[in-house]
């Protein structure tokens, strides 16, 4: 009975991936191999094996949460983790090809503004219960367990959270004499004055995904817009300065193709004498760039101080580890633990009673945008949401579209998508 | 057949009802042979071919979303995703982009792939180990490719650019991230893939036209123009139909390439119908629609094989 009720999941799973794979011609990848093994077993008693699924590239961040869980792993040797890099573009598609075939991981990192659309699924456990027990809820920002949050229930804790703020390259404004820029005004002044036939004076990501919504967020905000009256006069301001800035041409057209990390390499460079971008890059360019001189200023402002709040959470699956997963959890989310892994994914602080970074200014800077920034809040279908708004981006940057037509047309396909 | 001759009722000399007895049960143990050797291909086509599909078409039916897709419960719509579908402001753009693509793609594939192959056909030293090598292109995966092809076309540190530099003209335009030009990039860059496919197939094909032609028409005094077009054309024409079609079936449905390279933008200027199949499905969670979505990209290159298929019936019975 149980092989019966096992075996339809695994065929509509399977069938689902080869329905696709017909169809769309071999996109869709098998599944990657998961442990298959699923232990029977609760975390009190006897050898329990959690799958553990990631999309961290080599790096600081990657070596250090392996450290961590090393370290639990010597502290329960009943415990077994097994950890995967699953790549970021296929997180999605691989969690839903193992949901159908019931053999989902036990723990996934996954970038918050998913999160809510997983607990739509259905697939991820709930943690109510034990954060009650757990009480220490209240040592976290409101703004970052919204992301976890769906229908009033809390689904993961995080393990990273920033917010975009201005990088600027110091030597070039020390020899152009000027200020980073505070108002949209000077920053259109500023980002012209620097820019040259080597470099632009300013970067940012347009690229065709979420990022580029990301970072087209706090403009609109700032304008007093927001994704609910993009046919707003402030809205249609907003994207004017922000594609304003690439038709002066002081970003590249380039900004299209560009990711945030290629943005970061840009400036990294000294490409591009200003960026907008967050802490997570700190990492990198301090290994990468390492004659840069740089600092960081808060975003311009035009109507009203906004920014935008990111990051990732760690996502517990429902399914017979929930315990031990929560176990491993707890343990990630002790101070002593969550202070090594803020310092080394470059991420601000995501517990209030710790400061992994004493004295950063850089870091100090990113703490104070964050009192002004915003979670993209925007329900379970803002991935399809954030599609419609890069379509309005791109259309008016490569001028196929006003900024007043194109975003009248994502306003209208978003507005059923939007929570009300 | 080995098996029926030692079966053979003369050799094996018994009563006749007896005889017509084991005969029967014998013919029913052969049918049971001859049908095991169909049954793993059978088996095969039915849980990775029919059994998808019908699942497909049967999802496409129901309001398969996020909430309901591992709970159960979608209700019933009937037809209702494929209106959804046909009258989404998305459709019909992605179904020109479509088609540009893949007409634009298979007219440069079939005649650069027809050259190289006449090429080929003329047999020079190394010819065989080059043919071997154009097929790596053919062979590269699809995420190779296509991030080549992204570079090749940036702005600043493009190749194409470089090379228009060389020729004297400077340029920095990101032909991927303009609208006018990303399509005819993606379509370029899958000529490239192609061509190897067009070349191996009709190279085939022309080994098969007897040289007798050839010298006879040109002991007549036909020019290399007359000989190409009234021996070699009509000689190659099944081979060249079966290239077009097959070419158009793998063409229309190309996903990879596009998404590595543009992922369907700037702005949907390569949005093609695959992609959007995607989004659906695996971005938007929407099950029903991407499914029927998927059918409605199924339905013109399967109307594209049975075409293929009554081809070649009809060739092979020519024969």
């Amino acid at each position: 009975m149980s092989r019966n009720r096992m075996h339809r999941p695994l065929l509509r799973g399977a069938a689902l991936t080869a329905a696709l794979a017909v169809a769309v011609g071999g996109l869709a990848a098998c599944a990657p191999g998961g442990s298959g093994s699923e232990p029977i077993s609760d975390a009190t008693s006897g050898p329990v094996t959690i799958t553990w699924w990631d999309y961290y590239a080599e790096g600081a961040a990657s070596t250090q949460l392996q450290e961590l869980l090393d370290k639990y792993q010597s502290e329960n040797p009943e415990v077994t983790i097994e950890r995967e890099f699953i790549a970021y573009a296929d997180l999605k598609q691989s969690l839903l090809q193992s949901a159908g075939a019931g053999s989902l991981p036990d723990i996934v990192v996954i970038n918050s503004p998913d999160h809510q659309q997983f607990a739509e699924l259905g697939i991820a456990a709930n943690l109510d219960e034990k954060l009650a027990e757990w009480g220490e809820l209240d040592a976290y920002p409101d703004g970052v367990i919204a992301s976890a949050t769906f229908e009033g229930s809390i689904y993961g804790l995080p393990i990273s959270a920033n917010c975009l703020a201005l990088f600027y390259n110091t030597a070039i404004l020390e020899e152009a004499g000027l200020e980073p820029p505070t108002t949209w005004e000077e920053m259109e002044q500023v980002a012209a004055a620097l820019t040259t036939p080597e470099r632009y004076g300013f970067a940012y990501s347009a690229v065709n995904n979420q990022q580029a919504v990301f970072q087209y967020l706090p403009a609109l905000w700032q304008s007093g817009a927001d994704l609910y009256d993009l046919e707003s006069d402030a809205a249609v301001a907003s994207l004017d300065y922000w594609a304003g800035l690439m038709d002066a041409g002081s970003v590249s057209q380039e900004a299209l193709n560009w990711d945030q990390s290629a943005v970061a390499a840009e400036f990294g460079q000294g490409r591009a004498a200003m960026m907008i971008n967050g802490p997570w890059q700190l990492p990198f360019l301090a290994t990468e760039a390492l004659d840069l001189d740089y600092g960081v200023a808060l975003l311009p402002v035009d109507d009203e101080e906004a920014s935008v709040t990111g990051g990732e959470n760690y996502m517990i699956m429902a399914g017979p580890n929930e315990d031990a997963a929560w176990d491993v959890l707890r343990f990630l989310q002790e101070p002593e633990n969550v202070t090594p892994m803020n310092i080394a994914g470059g991420s601000l602080p995501t517990r209030t009673d710790i400061d992994p970074f004493p004295d950063n200014q850089l870091i100090g800077i990113f703490t104070e945008q964050l009192q002004v920034a915003r979670p993209r809040a925007y329900g379970p279908a803002y991935a399809e949401i954030a599609d419609h708004v890069v379509v309005a981006l791109q259309s008016r940057m490569t001028g196929a579209a006003s900024s007043k037509d194109a975003l009248t047309t994502a306003a209208n396909a978003i507005a059923p998508l939007l929570p009300q | 057949m080995i098996l029926d001759t030692r079966t053979d009722p003369r050799v094996a000399g018994s009563s006749p009802a007896a005889r017509g007895a084991r005969s029967r049960r014998r013919r029913r143990l052969d049918a049971f042979g001859r049908y095991s050797f169909v049954l793993p291909a059978v088996i095969f086509l039915i849980v990775f071919m029919l059994y998808p599909l019908v699942y497909t078409f049967n999802l496409s039916l129901f309001d398969v979303n996020a909430g309901n897709f591992l709970t159960g419960g979608a209700p019933f719509v009937g037809l209702e995703n494929y209106a959804q579908f046909l009258t989404s402001p998305n459709f019909l753009p992605s179904l020109i982009i479509t088609l540009v693509f893949t007409v634009g793609s298979l007219v440069f594939q079939h005649s650069i792939g027809f050259m190289f192959a006449l090429f080929f056909n003329r047999g020079f030293p190394l010819s065989g180990l080059l043919r071997a090598l154009m097929l790596v292109v053919w062979v590269m995966p699809a995420v190779v490719s296509a991030s080549l092809w992204r570079w090749i076309f940036s702005g600043s540190y493009g190749l194409f650019n470089a090379f228009l530099g060389l020729l004297g003209i400077p340029s920095t335009e990101p032909w991927l991230v303009n609208p006018n030009t990303a399509l005819i990039a993606v379509i370029i860059a899958n000529i490239w893939v192609g061509i190897p496919f067009h070349m191996m197939l009709l190279f085939a094909g022309l080994q098969g036209v007897p040289i007798q032609l050839y010298e006879a028409a040109s002991i007549d005094g036909a020019s290399a123009w007359q000989r190409f077009w009234r021996i070699t054309v009509p000689m190659m024409r099944p081979v060249i139909v079966i290239a077009l079609l097959l070419g158009f079936v793998h063409t229309f449905k190309v996903f990879d390439l596009i998404y590595v390279m543009t992922a369907g933008g700037p702005a949907g200027a390569t949005n093609v119908l695959s992609i959007e199949v995607y989004k659906l499905s695996f971005e938007y969670f929407r099950f029903g629609d991407g499914a029927a979505a998927a059918n409605v990209l199924l339905i013109i290159p399967l109307l594209l094989s049975v075409l293929y298929l009554w081809l070649r019936r009809r060739e092979e019975s020519t024969l």
